[in-house]
This record gives structure tokens, sequence and C-alpha cells, in this order.
């Protein structure tokens, strides 16, 4: 659609799947993970264009994901 | 009817003068001459105006005592009075004077009876008749009273007389036994002076009968120069000692403070001078002193009372001021204002026994005030760590239904979203629903916790420990996150107590070890829970990362109000409470050590 790529980080199942239902469809590459680690290894892998982090994430939280990227 | 009769007998004693012996006084105004004795003019003596007060003359008594009787009598020369410093008994034998006792309290002991006064036996034959000339001089107070008694009556009335007394004395002693049991106890300042001033009044007491030179220092008299005045200044400097304690004087009134704190001075400088004056100088100095103290005792109390609102400061007051009128009338005694009578001779005696007693109880008053007041302290105390916990809680809650909340937001605006597809899927929008249904019920159980946790306890109780642990897990969810906590394998130990003041001191010190993980920044963030027990006891040990409490500060961490975090972060009451909560509901143990890693709560209960 708009050729935007997404990465989102939570760690609430639940969560993470309404927000992909709901947003996945403006988006045309869509990533997910479960904790800050995968994150991090995601971002390298694939350079979103834009990130969603939850704060608390286990492994390595949102704030320092965010500082490191 | 005893106290009457004993009463009676005291009266007795004084009053009894034989009326059939004539007693007759003569005063020699220059010392320094020898008289001749026999061509002097005697006066009659007045029983009722015997007190001469302070002089420096000496005074002769003249009795002539006759035995009308065919029977061989025993009649008592017996002094009343044990301040007098010498008296010299001498009879006459064909116009020439025969020493037959020296006695006096600046002399070796010296008396006969069984009575402190200063006593004389005399045999007559039958019609026989003697003539007795007493030589008294004394440096205190010439009380100048001479009973002539019959031996028995002199036995009757004496043994009475030293019964009231020893009661007197051993009423003073078990009374300051009490108060020093109560100090034990207690360990409160103001009772420490009260005994003191209670041993040196009992000291005095003895002194002041005679009893103190008759049984512990009969062969040194000249400790009876100093006794006396000694004593009343020590009772003085005390008395002060003890009102600022017990008034709180210098915290309440700082003038009435500067005020006593120079008369405990004097009163220093008084006690000094009793061994360089002499003795008629430092009874008036002393007594003087000690009135002056005692008038602004009274008037310090009085002004504590009126100003301070302070309740025990009443009780003060009237206690010293029983004792200060008995003072004064006996001051007055003394210099010969008022007649020697029981009541002037013993109004200090009443007076200071009733001040004794109503001081104790008035000590006794404070003390019950003041465990009230700790009571108190300790309910506000509780409640105080009620509403710290219940706000921590509050924000537990608002943490844990945040996700919920977002959960169940999300869920509708998928299902808005679903709806609004030409054939929308049936079986997502009930997923859905079923989804926002158990987040409604995990939202309500967080209320059911929150509540039950508030409930206060009724009775003691097993409770499973593990449930409990569970609970507080569950209670502190949100603020556990990122937190790895090792529960207990132990799932069936029960303790027996309290459950949910149990609960709350466990909450007490995740939460501090919380705290601690957030303050300190600790990377590695583990909280160990372990259950042992033995015989009686369940232990539970709960032990943190977080690198423990510094050394100085372990003594200090179940002090109230006492905390290491931020002003806004910590009320310093949690351990505090927690500590009061294990040891006084629940009659167990909290202590706390430092492990290898990080402080280690144990927490021990019975089993039951």
């Amino acid at each position: 659609m708009n050729n935007l790529s997404m990465l989102y980080a939570e760690d609430d199942v639940d969560v993470l799947q309404d927000t992909l239902f709901l947003l996945g469809e403006y988006f045309t590459s869509v990533s997910s993970a479960q904790d800050g680690e995968k994150a991090l290894e995601l971002y390298y892998k694939k350079r979103p264009d834009i990130i969603f982090l939850d704060i608390n994430l286990p492994t390595i939280n949102g704030l320092d994901i965010a500082r490191k990227i | 009817m005893k106290t009457l009769l004993i009463l009676i007998s005291i009266v007795y004693l004084h009053a009894s003068q034989n009326t059939t012996n004539t007693t007759t006084y003569f005063e020699q105004k220059d010392i320094t001459q020898d008289i001749d004795i026999y061509s002097v003019n005697f006066t009659l003596l007045n029983p009722n105006k015997s007190n001469f007060g302070f002089t420096t003359s000496i005074f002769w008594i003249k009795v002539e005592l006759i035995n009308d009787t065919k029977l061989q009598t025993k009649k008592v020369l017996h002094f009343p009075c044990t301040q007098l410093d010498y008296i010299d008994i001498y009879e006459s034998v064909q116009n020439r004077l025969i020493i037959r006792r020296e006695t006096g309290d600046l002399r070796v002991y010296n008396n006969d009876g069984f009575l402190t006064d200063p006593s004389y036996f005399v045999q007559l034959l039958p019609k026989e008749r003697k003539t007795f000339f007493i030589k008294v001089q004394t440096q205190g107070s010439m009380y100048l009273k001479l009973n002539v008694l019959n031996y028995d009556d002199y036995v009757n009335s004496g043994v009475i007389k030293s019964q009231i007394l020893m009661f007197y004395i051993g009423a003073i002693f078990i009374m300051l036994i009490y108060n020093f049991m109560l100090y034990l106890y207690i360990r409160d300042r103001s009772y420490l002076f009260y005994v003191l001033f209670h041993l040196d009044y009992m000291f005095f007491s003895l002194a002041f009968n005679g009893f103190a030179f008759t049984y512990f220092w009969s062969s040194l008299p000249y400790i009876n120069n100093f006794a006396m005045p000694f004593f009343i200044s020590m009772g003085s400097i005390l008395a002060v000692a003890f009102t600022i304690d017990f008034l709180n004087v210098k915290g309440n009134t700082p003038k009435i403070y500067k005020l006593l704190r120079s008369l405990i001075l004097v009163n220093i400088v008084a006690t000094i001078l009793i061994f360089i004056l002499s003795y008629r100088e430092t009874i008036l100095i002393v007594c003087l002193i000690s009135l002056i103290s005692l008038t602004v005792i009274l008037i310090s109390s009085l002004h504590s009372h009126i100003y301070s609102k302070n309740q025990n400061a009443k009780f003060f007051a009237l206690a010293w001021g029983f004792l200060l009128i008995g003072l004064f009338i006996v001051s007055l005694k003394s210099l010969g204002l008022l007649p020697t009578n029981l009541f002037t001779s013993y109004a200090a005696f009443i007076g200071a026994f009733i001040e004794l007693v109503l001081l104790s109880s008035a000590l006794a008053y404070r003390y019950k005030l003041q465990s009230e007041e700790i009571v108190k302290k300790d309910l506000t105390l509780l409640r105080q760590s009620r509403f710290a916990s219940m706000g921590e809680m509050i924000t537990n809650i608002a943490h844990q239904w945040r996700q919920p909340l977002h959960r169940i937001g999300l869920s509708l605006s998928v299902i808005d979203s679903v709806l609004q597809d030409d054939s929308p899927d049936r079986s997502r929008i009930d997923n859905k629903l079923q989804s926002s249904q158990d987040n409604l019920q995990y939202m309500s159980d967080t209320i059911d916790d929150f509540n039950s946790y508030f409930k206060v306890d009724k009775f003691q109780e097993n409770f499973n420990l593990y449930k409990i642990l569970k609970k507080a897990k569950n209670l502190l969810e949100s603020r556990l996150k990122g937190i790895v906590i090792k529960m207990p394998k132990d799932k069936i130990i029960e303790v027996y107590g309290y459950q949910n003041e149990y609960l709350q001191v466990v909450l007490v010190i995740l939460n501090n070890a919380i705290d601690n993980f957030i303050i300190k920044n600790i990377e590695r963030r583990e909280i160990s829970l372990s259950i042992s027990s033995d015989q009686d006891s369940v232990y539970l040990d709960i032990s943190d990362s977080g690198g423990g409490i510094y050394k100085n500060n372990i003594d200090k961490v179940f002090d109230p109000y006492y905390t290491t975090k931020f002003r806004d972060e910590g009320t310093g009451i949690g351990l505090y409470m927690a500590k009061m909560l294990i040891e006084q509901s629940i009659s167990g143990e909290l202590s706390v050590r430092n492990d290898v890693d990080g402080a280690s709560f144990r927490i021990k209960t019975d089993k039951r």
C-alpha cells in the first residue's frame, strides 16, 4: 500500500496478535518479536521503517533497544 | 480502736510528768564562769513552754524525786529529744554534785533503756528522796523537756513508740524498695532521683529519731554534727533534680529551669559549708535553703499544672505542699516560735509520709499515661502503615489493570474492525469476546485479592504458607516484572497465626527488595523464598540479590521512621510494623542478616 515495513516488539501474545491484526493492513512487511534480543536481531536484519517497542520486555527492555538503535 | 490506744499512749509519753516531782530550770547565760548551783534561783519549768530555740546558754534542770511508797521503785529521767548535744546528769549528795551520767548526741551513745532518746534509770528506796541537777548544752534548738516516768509507764509507752517508729521506717523502706523495683523495670530517670530522695529521706528520719546514732554510729558521735544538715541538703538537691526531670521543666519553662538549676548549685555550696561551719550555722542555712527550694518546687509544679496543663503536676504540687507545711511547722518549732508538742514535733514526718505516698502515686500515674501514649502511637503507626500499603496496593492494581484494559480495548477494536467486513469472521469475534471476558475476570480477581488483604483477621488459624506466598506474588505481579522469583518447594507446610498480617509482612519485605533493586539499579534481580521447619517452628527465608544492607544500618532497619530510600519513596515504618506484627500478634520472630548476594529476612513462626 504505502511500502512501509514495521517491527513490533511486545511480550503479551494477545496484545501482539490484536495489534498486528489491526495495523497489519497498513504495512507491506510486518515482523514481530516477544523479547528484546529477538527484536534487536530483527532490526539489524530487516531495517524496518517503523518500530513499535513495548518498554517492559524480557532480556533487553524497550528503552535500551531504542538507545542502541 | 488500736490506733486510738497507740495515740493515747504517745500523748501520755509526752505529757507524762510525774506531778509529785518538781522540775525547775535555770538559764546560765554567761557560760565562761563557774556558778554555785546551790545559790541560784530555779524557775518552774512549764511543760508547754519548754522550747527555748537557738541559744548559747547552758540550761540547768533541777529535779527532785521522792518515793512516797514503802516499796523500792525505779524512775526514769527521759528526754524526748535526741538532738541535744551534751547532757550531764549530776546527783546532789550532801550538797555536792556527783556526776552520774554523761550523754547527748555529741557523746558516745550512753543511755539506759531501749529507746533512742536520752534516758537515765534511778533506783529509789522506800521513802528515799534524790535531787538531780542536769546540765544541758546544745548548738541546735534547746528543747528542754524532761519526763520523769515510772519505769512501767516508760516500758509500756516506749514499746509502742518504738513500734510506731519501726513501722514508720519500715513503711518508708517498703516504698523505697517498691519505687526502686519500678525504676529497674521502667528505667525512667525521674524514678532514680525519686528513689535516691527517698533513701536520703529514710536516713534523715533515722538520724532525726536517734536510730542511726543508736544503731549505726553509736561510738562516732561527731557524725551527728553533720548527718542531719547533710541529709537535709542532699534531699533538697535530689528533690529539685527530681522536679526538673518529672515536670520536664527544661523543655516547658526554661526560666524556671534556670532558677531550679541555680538552687541545686546553692544547695551544693550549703552541703560543702556543713563541713566548715558550726552545726548551729549550718542547720539554719540548710533549713532556710531547703524551705526556699521546696517553695520554688511547689510554685513550679503549680505553674506547670496551670500553664502546661500537666495533670501530673497537680499530684506533685499537693505532695510537696504537705511536706512544705510539715517542714514549716517544724522549723517554726525549732526557732521556738511554735510550742513543742506531738503535732509540731512530727508534722514534718506526717507531711513527708503523705508526700511519699502521693508522689509514688503520681509516678505510677505518669507511667500509666506514658504506656497509654505508646499504645496510641503504635496504633497510629499501624494505621499509617496500612495507609501506606493501601497506597502501594492501589498503585499495584492500577498497574495490574492497565494490561487487561489495554487487551480489552484492543479486542473491541478488533471486533469493530471485523464487523465492518462484508462477511464478518464469527469465530474471531467469539474469540475476542471470550478473551475480554477472561480479562474482566482477572480484573475482578485482583479486586478480591485486594479486599481480602485489607480485611482484618479476627482469629488466628492454620494457613498454607505456599498459598500466602503465591498470593503475595500475584498482588505484586506488576512490580515483579524482570525479577526472577524462586518459589519454595514445600507446598504443604502450614503456619499458625493471622493470615493477612503474615501476608502484609511478606509484602513489606518483597516490596523493600524490589525498591532496592530499582534504587541500586541491580542487574541480576532474583528473590528466593524458602521454607524450612523443625519440631515447633516454621522458618520462611526471603533472600534477594540486591547486595545486602550496609553494615552500619543493619541494626537500624527495624527502627520506626528509619529509611534509606528517598523521602517520597519510603515512610520508614514498613519493617518496623512488620516486626511488630510478627512479634506481637503472631508471637514469632523477624530477623535479618546479610548473605553472599544480598539481604536475607527470616520469619520464624509457631507450627500448630
